[in-house]
């Protein structure tokens, strides 16, 4: 190798993985990869992708996709504001699912916001407005310089 | 006296790029543009308002890469030439445009370039950090930093990473600065869950976050974002303001935008013929800005000439108006909240002098404004806090300030690639940190520069620039690069062959933080920072101690006594007496005593008085003999009145571990003997100055059942140690031939062997001839016998009473799979020993299992009370070799890194060490 410095990414690792993350209020991201053992235990059954979401102390079925292994990652889109939810991946059998692997449980923000400001002490209650201040539209925002915009 | 405050924070960063490969090299520019049209105004401003005398106060984040970038000798070296070839084009132009109505502009540009010039090399001496820090001093500029390389922290999946960005970086700040910052700069404003307690980990007093962050907070603060809420952490969260945001930033109504103000795009750089102005251009090969633009913004219209005077004369007119309306703003917002109001405007710094030409004089007009008027002072967070802190608390979740408020800008289709290679590479840094505590020579700097790729490659600016689609083939070039190296590093950090020339050629290159410390990766990792000072001598009080074993707590003090010898403790352990056993042992270092039996007549928890009341004699005993300890450290509430008695009576500190609770054990308490263990339990855990629980499970049980303070209370794992199980290395999977199932631990209800032996009939379909092997005692054996009869399994089921050492090895070695079906499990170590032993384990999904077992990771986790469920998995590894062997493969890995009692040995003494404050 002298000399010269490494370039190369590998697709991937060959260990099994699934990971769930927080686009922004009602979109999850979930990426994977198997390893080879898993991907042959696979191979004969009806593999699909779920999405649950935390209620009352158990994890219930929000979502099934079932999407081409070979890609592996998923946009999860319209999930529900303020619960928590996590991501499986498993097979079906006989009308059951069994998770192969679960990813961590995310929380996905309210999204809801108070506005108006009222002190403490103060009668009167801010109303809750389900639209976030979003970020102001921007001449450079973060990285200045490394943008035209 | 200011009826409100206004806090301008500015955020200057750029990514580090350094290209020593190439003389001229395009992306470099970005720094040389920005000290020129930001960095080197604003610091002429500031300077020349505290020669004048004016007091203000304002707060100046600057990032590690951007520190690091400008006291590097290369990069000042290549500036200098970069403000000599702007000279040169500005006289050049003075000669192009004589004559002409852009000749004035052509000489503003050469006096400025010239006077920037004498201010760099002779004013500042070419260091810029310098210039703040006497800013700093002045008492004019609070200083604060942020990531070491501007990662986005809620897209940073493990704790540890995110620590290592805000640790590294902090000490970045503190080599060149002599102290640490009070505040932090989130990158990108970028908060979520948990954040808050890493910093108040480093002592940071508070960060900004974006204005949805601290309002959709909850409670919601009454104070909107004018008065700083505490993060349960204790970490103060000031809320951005969007007004002052919106009348600097707006793209359409923003100041930036007004008509007189220089025009960002006609740079003449993409006008002037290519042969005039290539030799002024950084990389000769591409047009970019030189910073030379002749025009103002104008409108629709057919750009005007640029008016210097006219320009000034708006960026003051900008500042009465932005004046104007914060008098009003904090006018209306005193009479509402409880505490003066503080009105936090934090921006990029390259804004100001570089997107917006006028935005440094603007700031100068501002500062000499707010002086002469007392309705709004200037104050930093930090000053802000001292006369003010936070009167409320508020949990809050994740925000941001990029464009919709959360992480979209850095995870989308443009650039969710990166994740699964930077989250790799998060987990095995981790690993090998945890696998290597302590190294030297070649390995010591693979695992540095390994930490230092995996930083740049984190860096927020990449996922940026994919997505906003500017520099994208810099960005993928500079991600693929550090993630490649980072692999190709630890590739041979694992294969044990560190290549030296190719090190080499990678520490040149990717030369950031020369002085970083990997070990901030580590799981261990404490504030404390490595064990420097001297040992503790530790008194251990345990009921339960080899030869006495009944759970998992002797052998837990078994192995932590080892393992704080190991450290340099000196260990005393006190425990029962055990028939036959020496009354004093010294065990391999730890001195063990045992108190003499009383005969007496009374039930169990008689006997437990009395046993206390021996420890106590015995410690006295001890103590009078010119033995000395440092700290008390309690395992569970069979000792909680001796505990008690020394840590007054002797003024010791007291630690407390609680491996689990009678409420736990009994789902609930239901007769006298429960209560009254119950109350020893809390007792023992309000007396305690530090309760450790060996799960986040446990922690939250204690908390909720006892009202201790989460903060009281320290998680840390049980360890394991594989040579008990007679394993020392991995030794290659190989299916043994029967398919046979082990548990292991006591026979009672909580344990769900009840369902293991429901589950048999249906693994039987998928494994016959499998066998089920007990290995335990307890009062549940009858019934578990019972049931095996009944379901005609007894041929199936073999029960071996209690087995240890060299006996238990052999089961292990015979097992197909380990199961440990439990209801109720603070911890489970049993299941790490599986692990350690190289046997795929199946548990409940309960409790400390589930925080030790990620399903299909090292093992496979099922809901409790489901024969069925677990049969499935059972059979799903008796029948899948390769299966079987992945999950034992990083099931081992795990027990090497993460379980490794002298890591535990190490966190447990620091536990000590803070309690005896």
């Amino acid at each position: 190798m002298d000399g010269v410095l490494p370039e190369d990414i590998p697709p991937g690792y060959g260990e099994n993985t699934l990971v769930l993350m927080v686009q922004k209020v009602a979109v999850l991201f979930a990426y994977w990869e198997m390893s080879q053992a898993a991907r042959e235990f696979l191979k004969e059954r009806q593999t699909a992708l779920r999405l649950c979401s935390l209620a009352e102390g158990r994890y219930l079925h929000y979502v099934t996709v079932s999407p081409t292994f070979l890609t592996g990652n998923w946009y999860f889109e319209r999930v529900t504001p303020g619960k928590k939810y996590r991501c499986e991946l498993g097979w079906w059998d006989n009308g059951d699912f069994y998770p192969l692997m679960c990813s961590q449980p995310v929380d996905v923000p309210t999204g809801a916001i108070t506005l108006r400001v009222t002190g403490r002490g103060k009668r009167r209650r801010g109303k809750r407005v389900t639209a976030s201040v979003g970020a102001v539209s921007t001449v450079g925002v973060s990285s200045g310089v490394t943008r035209r915009p | 006296m200011a009826e409100g405050y206004l806090a301008v924070v500015l955020h200057a960063h750029l990514p580090f790029v350094r290209h020593p490969e190439k003389e001229r090299y395009l992306e470099e520019n970005w720094l040389y543009q920005a000290i020129t049209e930001c960095y080197l105004p604003l610091i002429d401003v500031l300077t020349r308002l505290v020669e004048e005398g004016y007091r203000y106060k304002i707060t100046l984040s600057l990032s590690p890469p951007l520190i690091t970038m400008l006291t590097d000798g290369l990069l000042t070296r290549r500036y200098v030439s970069h403000l000599e070839r702007l000279i040169c084009l500005a006289e050049a132009e003075k000669r192009r445009t004589a004559g002409t109505e852009f000749f004035p502009l052509a000489v503003m540009y050469e006096e400025r370039f010239k006077r920037f010039y004498q201010l760099f090399l002779h004013v500042f001496q070419g260091n810029l950090v310098s210039a703040f820090a006497s800013l700093h001093r002045e008492g004019v500029l609070e200083l604060i930093t942020t990531c070491a390389t501007h990662g986005y922290l809620p897209l940073i999946r493990n704790r540890e990473a995110r620590r290592a960005q805000i640790v590294t970086g902090l000490d970045v700040f503190r080599r060149y600065f002599g102290f640490y910052p009070q505040g932090f700069w989130l990158p990108e404003c970028g908060y979520a869950a948990g954040i808050d307690e890493l910093l108040a980990e480093c002592g940071i007093k508070y960060f900004i976050a974006e204005t949805h962050g601290l309002l959709a907070a909850s409670p919601p603060p009454s104070g909107g974002v004018y008065a700083p809420v505490s993060t349960p952490a204790g970490v103060a969260a000031f809320g951005r303001d969007p007004e002052t945001s919106r009348q600097v930033w707006d793209r359409k109504v923003g100041y930036p935008g007004d008509y007189w103000y220089r025009e960002y795009y006609r740079d003449i750089g993409y006008e002037l013929p290519w042969e005039y102005i290539e030799p002024f251009l950084p990389s000769g090969e591409i047009r970019t800005d030189t910073g030379l633009k002749y025009y103002r913004v104008t409108g629709a219209e057919e750009k005007r000439l640029y008016e210097p005077h006219s320009a000034l004369e708006r960026a003051a007119a900008h500042a009465e108006h932005f004046l104007y309306h914060r008098r009003r703003q904090v006018a209306y917002l005193a009479e509402r909240i409880d505490a003066a109001p503080v009105v936090v405007a934090p921006y990029d710094a390259e804004l100001f002098g570089h997107w917006w030409y006028e935005g440094p004089q603007w700031l100068e007009f501002l500062i000499r404004k707010v002086n002469d008027q007392e309705v709004v002072a200037l104050t930093t967070p930090s000053e802000y806090l001292h006369a003010h802190p936070p009167q409320e608390t508020a949990v809050m979740g994740l925000s941001s300030w990029g464009e919709g408020g959360y992480s979209e800008v850095w995870l989308n289709p443009a650039n969710d690639w990166i994740y699964q290679h930077l989250h790799h590479a998060e987990g095995r840094m981790i690993e090998l940190c945890d696998l290597y505590p302590r190294s030297e020579g070649t390995l010591h700097r693979a695992l540095s520069q390994a930490a230092r790729e995996l930083l740049l490659a984190e860096s927020s600016d990449w996922p940026f620039i994919l997505r906003v689609g500017s520099t994208i083939q810099y960005a993928t070039r500079r991600l693929r690069e550090h993630i490649s190296r980072f692999n190709y590093l630890t590739d041979r950090i694992l294969d044990e062959g560190v290549n030296e020339p190719g090190l080499e050629a990678i520490e040149a290159v990717d030369n950031i933080f020369p002085a970083i410390d990997y070990r901030v990766y580590s799981r261990f990792w404490t504030s404390a920072g490595p064990q420097a000072a001297k040992p503790l001598r530790v008194l251990l009080l345990t009921w339960e101690y080899p030869p006495r074993i009944v759970g998992g707590l002797g052998r837990h003090v078994y192995d932590l006594s080892r393992a704080l010898v190991g450290l340099g403790s000196e260990v005393v352990v006190v425990t029962a007496p055990v028939p036959e056993s020496p009354t004093v042992e010294d065990d391999e270092g730890v001195k063990v005593y045992r108190v003499p039996e009383e005969t007496y007549g009374g039930d169990f928890l008689d006997w437990v008085a009395s046993m206390n009341r021996q420890m106590f004699q015995s410690v006295g005993n001890l103590l009078e003999e010119g033995k000395e300890f440092d700290v008390i450290h309690a395992h569970d509430w069979l000792v909680e009145a001796a505990a008690l008695k020394l840590a007054e009576g002797f003024g010791l500190p007291l630690v407390a571990t609680i491996h689990a609770t009678e409420y736990g054990r009994c789902q609930g308490i239901h007769n006298e003997t429960q209560h009254r263990i119950h109350l020893a339990e809390q007792r023992l855990v309000h007396n305690a100055r530090i309760v450790i629980c060996c799960s986040d499970y446990m922690k939250q049980e204690v908390s909720r059942l006892f009202g201790v303070p989460p903060a009281k209370i320290k998680v840390i794992p049980n360890g394991v140690n594989p040579e008990v199980l007679g394993v020392k290395e991995w030794r290659g999977f190989a299916a043994p031939p029967a398919p046979t199932v082990l548990y292991l631990g006591r026979l009672v209800p909580e344990k769900g062997v009840q369902d293991l032996i429901r589950a048999l009939p249906l693994i039987e379909g998928q494994a016959p001839g499998v066998q089920a092997v007990l290995c335990g005692q307890g009062p549940y054996e009858g019934e578990l016998r019972r049931l095996s009869a009944d379901l005609n399994l007894t041929h199936r089921v073999h029960f071996t009473g209690f087995v240890d050492g060299p006996i238990r090895n052999e089961f292990f070695r015979q097992a197909a799979a380990a199961v440990f079906p439990s209801y109720y499990e603070p911890f489970g170590i049993v299941a790490l020993e599986a692990m350690a032993a190289q046997v795929p384990v199946i548990v409940g999904d309960t409790g400390g299992l589930s925080e030790v077992v990620e399903h299909g990771i090292d093992g496979f986790k099922v809901p409790p009370g489901r024969p069925d469920v677990l049969a499935r998995y059972v059979g799903e590894i008796l029948t899948n070799p390769s299966l079987a062997e992945d999950l034992c493969r990083r099931g081992w890995r795990k027990v090497r890194s993460t379980y490794n009692w002298k890591h535990i040995a190490a966190v447990t003494h620091e536990t000590y060490r803070l309690a005896c404050g």
